[in-house]
Formats: C-alpha cells, structure tokens, sequence
C-alpha cells in the first residue's frame, strides 16, 4: 500500500514538474523567468521564493478551496498569494539584499504568476459526505469520520505534491535559462569566471530578444521531446496489438 | 531577385574599390552562409528547397552591404544564421516573414556587438582579407557628426562619389542611384516608397536642419549620410515586407522616414533607417487594408491564405 502510495507522489511529482511544467509546457510565469535571468543568482531566488509561495498557496487552497462560494475563490486567492509573498519578499531583502535589488519588483510578480499556477490547476475533489448516523448500520459508523478524514489528509499531501512539483518545474526553467544567459551572456556562472567562455561574450542574450529566443527555442526541445516519446509510445502500442493479432 | 543582384554587382565593384578585397570577401561568406543555412534548414526539416529563388542571395549581399569593413569574418555568418532561420524560415519562408531579414540581422549585429558596427574605416586603407583588422584609422561618419553639431568631415562630392568611412555598400550615392534607376526602369521596385521615405527626411532636415552650413548642406547631407539611401532603395521595397497599394506605400515611406529622423535625432545609435523600417514592418498590412477601404469604399482587404 505505502509502495503504491509513493508511486502515486511520485507521479503527481513528476506530471507536475515535466509534462505539464508551467513555464515550458503551458507557458505559464514567463515573464519574470524572461526579465530576470541575466544571473544564476537571481534565477536561484526567484526558484527558492516561487517554490515558497506555492507551498503556501496550494495549501490555503486545499483548505479553503470548498468553504468559499464560487465567486470570492479568484480575488480571495488572489489577495492570499499577495499576502504570502510579502513574508518571502521580506525575508529575501533581509537574507539577499543584492539580489533581491537586481530582481527588482519581478520578486512580489511571482504572486500573480504563482495565483496562475493554482487557478489552471483542476479544483480539489469533495471530500466523502458524512452519512446520517440512522442510515448506517452501527458498524459503519465508526469508518465514515475515519475515511473523511483520511480523504482530507489525502487532498492536502496531493496539494503539496502539486506545489513541489509546479515550483520543481520553474525552478528547471528558471535555472536553466538564467544559467544558459549568465554563462553565454557575460561569461561568468554564479559570479565565477568561466575560462572557456570568457571570450564569447554574447551581449544579446542579456538583452530581452535574446530572452525571448532562448525560451523560445527551449520551449521548442521540450516539444520535440514530448512528441517523440508519444510517438514512440504509440509505435509501442501499436506493435504490441498487431503481435497479440498475429 | 536576379536584376537585383544584377544591380549589386556594381557596388559590391565599388566597394572592393575602396576597402580591398575584404569585400568581397566578407560578401561571399555573406551569401554562403545564408544559402547554406537556407537550404541546411530546408533539407532538415525535409521541406521543399527553396534556394533556387534567389532570396537567400539577396538577402546575403544586403546583410553584407549593411556591414563596416572591419567587421570580422565571422560576422556575416551569425547574421545569415539570424536572418535566414530566425526572422525568415521560423516565420514560414518566402512571401511569410513578417520582417526584412536581412535588416533584422544587421539591427541583431548592431544590438549584441556595438562596437564593431560603429567602428568605420577610413576608405583606400589596406585592410586584410581574413584577418580580424586590429589597427586601422577609423573615420568619423557624417552622422556622428550632424548628431554632435558639427560640420562633417567630408565633403558634398566624396559623400556622392562614396570615398567616405561608411558601411560596404552604402558608400557611394551615384552608383546607388544608378542601380535604383535601372530598377525602377525594369519594373522591380516601385517610385512610392523611396520618393516618400527620401523625401520625408529631406523635409524634416531642411525643418530642423542639423548641419551648421545652412538647410541645403543640411538636406543633401542628412540624405547621403549613413545607410538610409541603400534602406530605402533596396531594402525597404522589398516585395514581401512592404504594401502593395500605392497610397500604402507612400504611407510606409513617411512612416519610415519621420521614424528614421526621429531615431537619428533622439535615438541612442546614430543610424536610424535599419531599426524604422523594421519598425515599421509589422503596419504593412494594416497600412494596405486602409488603402484599400479609402479606395474602395467600404471594402475590407483580407488576408487569403493560398
């Protein structure tokens, strides 16, 4: 049971963080992953901070998620990601200041982009309706507040496994775009000298077209890597019915 | 495509003239690359060659035109890579991009490496042919020096006969003029858009003339200057990324020219054609549906795909 349990993480994880990343599958939060990146450093911030406030946003949700009505869910959730991200901005001025001067006001942006994550995410299940104690037979009873309230256990773990791993997967976008603009752009990598590189120095990429192309042509090795693995799923699929046909 | 580079020909002649036989090298690497990066993304993408229309060998030698002499040799081919995969094939091959790709490669060279692009060598200065050129007398353009208030270095004649410091193929204003003759003679470029782009700098300059020495100086310099004949003869009437209606065109050219005087007047680069017309390429089709409705009225262009 445990292992078929930390199979289902796994794979929520993984879902989360590579077939439906949100910066480079749906395109999601591109713009501080655009802006910013000129540094490792900075993309290394704007990963830690985002993965932060997701956690903190994912839970509110699986929390409060059913208690609101239908019409407050946007701006309450809204207005909690901004109240989170003041903490973590707070704390990354007070830890990083440097840093956090060079983001600039792309750190506090990551609460809109961080409220874009939650709200394409599909709304958490109901939990189990707790039966009238008459209907049931005197045994059951017992199990109905038990299931309910593994059920709510369950929401909040998945809503966790959803926060790590949408935060896991802007953190890979995060860090290799800035990576691949520090190291090519100014020939230094988390402000340390590449010997190789040092010559190269391609100023465009530090520019926002270079951005632009950098996402661009990442977005497009993501697809292609998606593609040939469905294709080669399907090729699979289709080798094995024809050799239980034949 | 072909009288076009028929017209080249001329000032690619001139070019060698003045800087050696480093144009023409930088020029065949130019047309090299862009043919070879043309007909590698064809072949791997597995899509029918397009390289027997010309288009990557225009855009070759524009990329090449728009280039100092001093640039190194490498220069031409990452802007071929740009021009011809990024800005011409990625948005879906002749007839589709939506930008000149050569001017978006020479604004890309421009942008990622200032310095080589504003360096100008002073004409009938040896230069080596494959060699990056380290020392070499540089020259002040007349644009530095209308922008910074002061008469330029050379005079009316050099700046038509093109023995000035200048881009390859910019240089010289009669055989520019020439070319540009023997095209609007042969039908393949049409009068609207350089007489308006031309003409709304002429105006602007004669306006808010730059030149100490008077407005005419100012005119004729602001016109001979810089890269803007070579951009609004050759690159601006490109057929795919300018309008089609007359009065489109003539919209586009003074689009393109207050843009132009308004860059080289305010702009941070003293060269302000290149980023206009790029500018002003994605209002191609807006500017030819509003032609259309002032001609005919209440008729809508619309965009048919073949």
């Amino acid at each position: 049971m445990w292992r078929n349990r930390a199979a289902r993480c796994g794979r929520t994880l993984w879902r989360e963080c590579a077939s439906r990343n949100p910066v480079l599958v749906r395109a999601l939060a591109v713009s501080p992953v655009l802006a910013v990146t000129v540094s490792l450093k900075n993309g290394v911030l704007i990963s830690i901070v985002m993965l932060l406030e997701l956690v903190i946003l994912f839970l509110l949700r699986a929390l409060f998620y059913r208690r609101l009505p239908e019409v407050l869910r946007g701006p309450v959730f809204f207005a909690a990601a901004g109240a989170a991200i003041t903490p973590l901005w707070m704390a990354a001025r007070y830890f990083v200041p440097d840093v956090t001067a060079a983001v600039g006001f792309y750190l506090p942006l990551l609460a809109a982009c961080a409220f874009a994550f939650v709200a394409t995410v599909p709304a958490p299940a109901p939990l189990p309706v707790q039966s009238s104690p008459e209907a049931e037979e005197p045994g059951a009873q017992a199990t109905a507040p038990a299931v309910r309230k593994a059920a709510g256990v369950r929401r909040i773990v998945h809503a966790l496994l959803e926060a790590a791993g949408s935060g896991l997967g802007f953190a890979f976008a995060a860090v290799a775009v800035s990576g691949i603009r520090e190291a090519i752009g100014s020939g230094t990598l988390y402000d340390r000298v590449l010997p190789g590189l040092e010559k190269l120095k391609f100023a465009f990429l530090l520019l926002p077209p270079g951005a632009f192309l950098l996402l661009g042509f990442l977005l497009a090795a993501v697809q292609a890597v998606h593609l040939r693995r469905k294709r080669r799923t399907r090729a699979g699929e289709e080798e094995e019915t024809s050799g239980n046909d034949g | 495509m072909g009288d076009l580079l028929i017209t080249m020909v001329p000032i690619l002649l001139l070019s060698c003239y003045y800087y050696g036989a480093r144009a023409f090298v930088l020029t065949a690497v130019s047309v090299v690359s862009c043919v070879g990066f043309e007909a590698l993304y064809r072949k791997m993408l597995r899509l029918p060659r397009s390289v027997g229309d010309l288009s990557a060998m225009a855009t070759g030698v524009i990329l090449a035109f728009n280039l100092p002499a001093t640039a190194p040799v490498w220069f031409p081919v990452v802007g071929a890579f740009f021009a011809v995969v990024i800005v011409k094939q990625l948005f879906g091959g002749l007839g589709r991009n939506i930008f000149n790709p050569a001017l978006a490669a020479v604004v890309f060279l421009t942008v990622s490496w200032p310095g080589v692009m504003s360096s100008f060598p002073l004409p009938f200065n040896p230069l080596p042919a494959f060699a990056t050129p380290v020392h070499f007398e540089t020259g002040r353009t007349a644009l530095s020096a209308l922008r910074a208030g002061s008469m330029p270095d050379n005079t009316l004649l050099e700046m038509f006969l093109g023995s000035r410091p200048g881009y390859l193929g910019a240089c010289a204003v009669i055989v520019m003029l020439a070319a540009a003759l023997y095209l609007l003679y042969r039908r393949i470029i049409s009068w609207a858009i350089p007489a308006a782009f031309v003409g709304t700098v002429a105006a602007a300059a004669a306006i808010f003339p730059r030149c100490p020495s008077g407005r005419l100086d100012s005119v004729l310099f602001e016109v001979m200057s810089g890269s803007l004949l070579f951009i609004a003869l050759f690159v601006a009437t490109d057929p795919v990324t300018s309008p089609v209606t007359t009065v489109g065109r003539l919209l586009y050219g003074f689009c393109c020219g207050l843009l132009t005087v308004l860059l080289r007047y305010f702009g941070i680069y003293p060269e302000g054609a290149c980023f206009a017309v790029l500018l002003m390429n994605p209002f191609v089709l807006a500017m030819d549906r509003l032609a259309w409705k002032l001609k005919v009225k209440g008729g809508t262009l619309q965009y048919v795909e073949e």
